[in-house]
């Protein structure tokens, strides 16, 4: 694209302005998953593969249960742990290079 | 729109969205102006920009309005994707050599890439973009029928010109309510009038013709029609514009015809407020001007008479002061030609 414009802003830092629009964009998707696995729900109902009620009701094996708590888990640790602003690699902070 | 399942959820999206931005966050950004001017004297727009500017509520409120109408045009789903009308309408809109108007061609009028007089689909891009703009009131033709129907109360008439009619959403509910009138209907944009000219022959209006043209310099004979119309055209055209416009209605009508547009005209401070920020938002650069332009003095110095200038309510009770969600102010103004 050629010309390109500086989109509006209106947060008193523009990069909370970017931060909005990936928010958005996510929210927006999670939308679309989730209208596609309701989908995907009626479908394997109304095909008598999987009958109403029975994932609300699902309970899983004990090993299957504990599975997915881990995976839980290791999804939010993974979602929230830029809040506590660490780096991952080693920064080159003594020659003022990405420190 | 024919469209994917995620295509399809992800616009339901963006309805949910919008509609929650015109209730809740609506609201919300109302008491907030409360409090931030409660015991100020506020007497004008800037005033009330100057209180708002450190508003969160301000800044989200704006943040949705720009990026819920930028989604809904661009981006992985947006509409710019729809293909292009495929069928040619049974009576086909007269198409011919009409310059896009620099005023017109300046921005991306509505967030709309290429404008409607750009792409092929513009027409049916407009239309689906349009079905969200005020969910409630824009969604189906229920606004453009009470238009109708103002009209219809204003007297009987026989030759109608409906200016810049895009999609025919006026043009349409008028060539029902004046069953007995030619209807003619003109834009700048041909995919506007492709798309227009396929529904009123999908709906079995006989009684209205779509051509293209440009509203300053017709082509029609002098005192050719006894109505001229337009529904949201005035805001979408610069000042000089809007001036050749009304001495062309002017022109073109028979001594005795009338002149209607619906558009917008706010006074009070915090609208006007809000209405010159969501010019900005929607890239609608001469909503401001038009709003503050003498528009009773514009329309007598054309010729015009018994000028009348009113609100308009889009649904019943829309004007009331504690109507609860945003609304356009939508005000109709209408004159006579001597």
């Amino acid at each position: 694209m050629n010309d390109l414009q500086l989109e509006q802003t209106y947060f008193p830092d523009p990069a909370a302005d970017r931060i909005m629009g990936v928010v958005f964009n996510l929210a927006a998707e999670v939308q679309v998953l989730r209208d596609r696995v309701r989908v995907l729900e009626h479908l394997l109902e109304q095909k008598g593969v999987v009958a109403r009620g029975a994932i609300d009701g699902f309970r899983g094996s004990e090993e299957a249960e504990r599975a997915m708590a881990e995976d839980r888990g290791e999804y939010v640790r993974h979602l929230l742990e830029p809040v506590l602003g660490y780096a991952a690699s080693r920064n080159d902070v003594e020659s003022g290079h990405g420190g | 729109m024919a469209a994917d399942r995620s295509t399809a959820a992800f616009h339901g999206f963006l309805v949910e969205a919008k509609q929650y931005w015109m209730s809740d966050v609506w609201t919300a950004l109302k008491e907030d102006y409360a409090r931030r001017s409660a015991g100020k004297a506020v007497s004008s727009s800037s005033q009330v920009a100057a209180l708002m500017e450190q508003s969160p509520t301000y800044w989200f409120y704006s943040w949705l309005e720009r990026h819920v109408q930028r989604a809904k045009y661009s981006g992985r789903y947006g509409l710019h994707k729809m293909p292009a009308q495929s069928a040619p309408a049974a009576r086909p809109p007269k198409l011919r050599e009409v310059p896009v108007p620099a005023y017109y061609s300046a921005v991306d009028t509505h967030q709309h890439p290429g404008n409607l007089t750009g792409a092929p689909n513009a027409g049916l891009v407009y239309k689906a973009s349009a079905q969200s703009t005020q969910p409630g009131a824009t969604n189906r033709y229920g606004l453009h029928e009470r238009f109708a129907r103002f009209v219809g109360e204003l007297g009987d008439f026989k030759h109608i010109l409906e200016m810049g009619c895009g999609f025919g959403k006026s043009a349409l509910p008028l060539a029902q309510r004046f069953a007995r009138a030619e209807i003619k209907a003109i834009d700048l944009s041909a995919p506007c009038l492709e798309l227009a000219a396929a529904e009123a022959a999908e709906a079995k209006v006989p009684n209205v013709s779509y051509e293209q043209a440009d509203l300053r310099h017709t082509g029609y004979a002098d005192g050719a029609f006894d109505l001229v119309t337009s529904t949201m055209v005035l805001h979408e055209l610069d000042t000089p514009a809007l001036r050749e416009s009304l001495h062309e209605a002017h022109r073109l009508l028979a001594p005795g015809g009338t002149l209607v547009h619906l558009d917008f005209r706010v006074k009070d401070p915090f609208l006007e407020f809000i209405h010159y920020g969501h010019a900005r938002r929607n890239n609608e650069p001469y909503m401001p001007e038009i709003n503050e332009l003498d528009l009773e003095g514009e329309l007598r110095g054309a010729g015009f008479r018994d000028v009348k200038i009113t609100p308009f309510e889009e649904v019943d009770g829309a004007t009331r002061p504690d109507w609860p969600t945003w609304r356009f102010p939508w005000t109709a103004f209408v004159a006579r030609k001597p």
